[in-house]
């Protein structure tokens, strides 16, 4: 079966107390057998601190394994493309995947309930440390995750930044802004734009940039490391920061069989691993978020945050987007809305426990 | 057997495959297959196969590919590209292999809006080639214009290849767009120039017509409103901010639909032929960019990429000849391999050497992707020599022989950019 | 009447009804009787199905220009456009693959294959006929793999909830239909070997 919370060798607080590069108490590896080579797929540039990062933590198990472990990264989907990340996992196109739960929607369905706007998290991201166990917690209690998961086993959750808003010639500050804004947008932000009455456009990647440029879409949902990356902030003039957009969520997962067939020590090597989100927010995001910051102020841009009203206005506003979510993925025969009310329930408790 | 043997192994049974007459697409996919399962078990080897031809045809990205076919059949089955290139003629026509040029200059302009530069010689097949023929141009160095000239569409902006590259090294695409400007345009000199030779050597290749009078020239630009409202239609629009490049495809096929029906020239069947010709070509070249996925995943997981890039990237030698063999490197790598895949895999080893080294990111972006025109047209793994067989009915053999002088061209014209960095920096540098 | 000339006359009529128009398809003389009739069904499916094919590329034609055109018009695009245009590029493709491989215009390299000997070249036919027949029947298999793949897992399009399967169902068919041509054609390679 897949590595459920019970079966991790690590306590959720773990993950996030421990200083990633400090050596966790890890077996001590015995004689160095046969290296085992692992490939790791991700569709992120190589170059970017994204990709670095994942780099680094393929690195850190060849570290801790003392060389038993040897992983080679193919970023920019040189492997897999996003939405085959399941499937090229489960039958062993690449060993290790990592991506988000929409890219493949009837096998991660409910587990992309995490990126909803306005759940309310218990903590301001970069902290994660409630999310990381609820979202641990709720995968043991519901069996459809493992049945519909069966042949990959869960290594470790990433927890993305806030959405930021990008415009080019309009601020937006309340959700009224954005209504007629023409909207890049695919997946979950599709219904979040029309729900706010703008005009989602399909943009395909590689034509944002220029679709941005030439004003044939007005702006556009991204995180910081994204509007870094693919270099929008030459071109946006307002970011909006500050209502709930929803954030979005990471994961990497390995080959069953290949997983299984680990010597035992190793696999407790990946289970302390897990603090990957750690590492993702230190290494990849939040430098991510200063360089994009400085250079879009570099270039004259305006950085909106928004007050706390304006930001329960948003909660408000995007509230049909919950409905519109249970409706997708219940109709892939998924149990959405109880994962959803199960789901809500545990943040709330989180925070009343706080 | 290392990955790395099997690998090479791989590349020497694909080519005898081809040299077979196996259809190329089909090759790829077998040996892709076959080598994807020795090193990473049978059952990824059919994954792959169950996957890539759904997740590569039901993408919007290669949707420009059959529409762009679509509008340069229609313009040619009506005869509102002929016009065009009667006028052509008229003015151009007297210089030998006038047409050639004029052709090269078209496809610069239809560059300047496609990204793409398979989808540039695509569409500037359909409408070019037939008319080169009519005027009795060799259509060995007619395939090579169309080919050759097709590769522009990745340099001169916009560019899905400055694109890629910018992501992958984050630099600025709007610095890489203006500084492929020049290049695109010295490319275009260095393509003339060699129709130039090519016709001075054999004045058959390019019959020169007769000198026409200034009324008949005059005259003959009637006919080419047509033919410019459709190219007008597809550049004005994406320039403006109407629609994406993607969405180009379409509304310029739908255009010359339009405006060929409003001339009463499109008849039911030219119609009826003209999408026959588009559908079977459009399943061609699937057929082989299908092929071309299965098999870069199998060159992925020989690590082959990484070792070549490493050993070069490691080499201890003079800048410059590190420069020049990391070129090399690329060109090789773009005669077996589809060269967008294999920067994914390379150029994040590369980069960093060459930046520490000094030199500028920009420039050598210009480069990269110069390079990466040349791996489109050099044998035996040439996706716009295929294209471009496809969309005329030559024999490969006959496109490959054609582009010949061509890449030479290219040699040349990669030389004058690595020596004088400014044709590259010239624009960016002004506009900071 | 004898078998040979009903299914002689069979041939006939499927040459002079069903395939003259934009396609041309030309029968196979084999020499040998039920594999011409074979060879000339299959290219009666293989056009009947391109139509089919070349009708999808022109909806998504239609389907993008329409979208662009109510956008600037009165901001109101086509929701989902992209993904109908894309779902449609499976049909618009695959359902025409068997034409392609009927009328031998697959891209290949023939600079090496036309100095052969003529046995050579038969032999040689026979064997890479043999091995497209292979990769397309192991593509064919795995087409079916991932249809119910499709299928277990309610694959939807993202905006419109369009289920992916029953496009697919033109992905399966293209490579039945090709493989068939294939087998086809290595028998008739078959025949040419044998014969010389
Ligand atoms: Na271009
Ligand atoms: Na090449």
């Amino acid at each position: 079966a897949q590595a459920t919370p019970a079966q991790t060798a690590v306590p959720a607080t773990v993950t996030v107390t421990v200083t990633a590069p400090a050596p966790v108490a890890s077996p001590t590896p015995t004689a160095p057998a046969k290296t085992i080579e692992l490939s790791f797929s991700h569709t992120f540039p190589p170059g970017s601190s994204l990709g670095m990062t994942l780099q680094r933590w393929a690195d850190r198990i060849g570290e801790e394994t003392n060389g038993r472990v040897k992983i080679t990264v193919y970023g920019g989907g040189s492997l897999l493309k996003a939405a085959e990340i399941y499937d090229g996992v489960a039958t062993g196109v690449a060993d290790i995947g990592y991506g988000h739960p929409s890219d493949d929607l009837g096998r991660f369905g409910l587990e992309s309930a995490f990126a909803l706007p306005g759940l309310g998290w218990p903590e301001a991201w970069p902290i994660v440390v409630s999310k990381n166990r609820i979202a641990r917690e709720i995968r043991g209690k519901f069996p459809q995750i493992q049945a519909k998961q069966a042949d990959v086993v869960h290594l470790a959750d990433g927890w993305m930044p806030p959405y930021t808003f990008q415009s080019v010639k309009k601020a937006v500050r309340v959700p009224e802004d954005i209504k007629g804004m023409r909207v890049a947008a695919s997946g979950f932000l599709i219904p979040m734009a029309e729900t706010l009455g703008a005009v989602p456009v399909t943009v395909p990647a590689a034509d944002r940039y220029m679709s941005l440029e030439r004003g044939l879409i007005d702006g556009s949902w991204d995180i910081w490391g994204g509007i870094f990356a693919m270099r929008h902030f030459e071109i946006s003039k307002f970011f909006t920061d500050g209502p709930d957009f929803g954030e979005a969520s990471a994961m990497i997962i390995m080959n069953k069989k290949k997983y299984d067939a680990l010597p035992e020590d190793i696999k407790q090597i990946f289970q302390f691993q897990r603090n990957f989100s750690l590492l993702l927010h230190r290494e990849a995001y939040i430098p991510a978020i200063q360089l994009g910051q400085n250079n879009a102020v570099q270039k004259g841009a305006q950085l909106i945050a928004t007050t706390p009203e304006e930001n329960a206005r948003w909660v408000k506003a995007l509230q049909p987007v919950e409905a519109a979510w249970i409706k997708d993925i219940e109709a892939r025969g998924l149990p959405a809305k109880a994962f959803l009310d199960e789901l809500k329930r545990m943040i709330e408790q989180a925070k009343v426990k706080k | 057997m290392s990955p790395y043997m099997i690998g090479l192994i791989g590349i020497v049974v694909l080519m005898v495959l081809i040299f077979l007459r196996m259809p190329i697409g089909l090759a790829m996919a077998l040996v892709g297959f076959g080598g994807f399962a020795v090193i990473s078990g049978i059952e990824g080897a059919m994954s792959n196969l169950s996957s890539i031809p759904y997740r590569f045809v039901a993408d919007f990205n290669f949707v420009v590919i059959p529409l762009f076919l679509l509008m340069g059949a229609i313009a040619a089955n009506t005869g509102i590209s002929h016009d065009l290139f009667v006028s052509a003629h008229k003015w151009v026509g007297h210089l030998r292999g006038g047409l050639a040029m004029a052709t090269v200059m078209a496809t610069a302009g239809f560059a300047a809006m496609s990204g793409s530069s398979t989808a540039t010689a695509v569409a500037m097949s359909k409408v070019a080639f037939p008319e080169m023929k009519k005027f009795n141009y060799d259509e060995k160095m007619a395939a090579g214009t169309l080919a050759a000239g097709g590769t522009l569409g990745i340099l001169i902006p916009p560019s899905m290849g400055f694109i890629m590259y910018a992501i992958l090294t984050e630099q600025s695409i709007g610095a890489l767009f203006m500084a492929g400007i020049l290049p695109g345009l010295t490319e275009v000199l260095f393509y003339i120039v060699t129709i130039y030779i090519l016709c001075r050597i054999d004045p058959s290749r390019g019959p020169a017509g007769p000198r026409t009078s200034l009324k008949s020239r005059l005259v003959s630009l009637k006919g080419i409103w047509a033919m410019l409202a459709v190219f007008g239609l597809v550049m004005g629009g994406i320039y403006t901010g109407l629609f994406t490049p993607s969405e180009a495809a379409a509304i310029g096929a739908c255009g010359a639909i339009v405006i060929s029906l409003s001339m009463g020239r499109l008849k039911p069947r030219i119609f009826g032929d003209s999408l026959v010709e588009t559908g079977r070509t459009a399943a061609m070249i699937f057929i082989l960019i299908i092929g071309a996925m299965i098999f870069m995943r199998f060159l992925a997981v020989t690590k082959l990429p990484f070792v070549m890039a490493d050993v070069v990237s490691g080499l201890d030698v003079n800048p410059y000849v590190l420069l020049i063999g990391i070129l090399v490197f690329y060109i090789i790598i773009g005669c077996f391999l589809e060269i967008f895949s294999s920067l994914v895999l390379t150029i994040p080893i590369i980069f960093p050497t060459l930046m520490a080294l000094g030199f500028d990111p920009i420039w050598f972006g210009v480069l990269t992707v110069r390079i990466a025109e040349i791996g489109l047209i050099t044998p035996p793994v040439g996706l716009n020599c295929f294209v471009i067989a496809a969309a005329t009915g030559l024999p490969t053999g006959k496109v490959f022989r054609g582009v010949i002088p061509f890449i030479i061209a290219d040699f040349f014209h990669v030389a004058l950019l690595v020596a004088f960095p400014g044709i590259s920096l010239f624009l960016v540098r002004m506009m900071n | 009447m004898s078998l040979k000339h009903m299914g002689t006359s069979v041939v006939a009529y499927f040459k002079r009804n069903l395939l003259p128009g934009p396609v041309q398809v030309t029968s196979q003389r084999s020499g040998y009787l039920p594999l011409d009739i074979a060879s000339n069904f299959l290219a009666l499916i293989c056009r009947w199905l391109s139509l089919l094919g070349m009708a999808a590329l022109t909806a998504i034609m239609f389907v993008i220009t329409i979208d662009v055109v109510l956008r600037i018009a009165l901001n109101r695009p086509i929701r989902g456009s992209i993904e109908i245009a894309e779902l449609l590029m499976l049909p618009a493709v695959f359902l025409i693959i068997g034409l392609v491989q009927h009328l031998k215009t697959n891209i290949s390299v023939d600079v090496l294959f036309t100095r052969f000997p003529v046995k050579m070249q038969a032999v040689v036919e026979f064997l890479i006929t043999f091995l497209s027949l292979g990769i397309c029947s192991l593509m064919l298999w795995q087409a079916f793999v991932f249809q119910r793949y499709l299928v277990d897992t309610h694959n939807m399009s993202v905006i419109l909830k369009l289920q992916t399967a029953p496009f697919h169902v033109a992905l399966v068919v293209g490579y039945l239909l090709i493989s068939l041509v294939f087998l086809v054609q290595l028998i008739e390679s078959l025949l040419k070997v044998v014969k010389k």
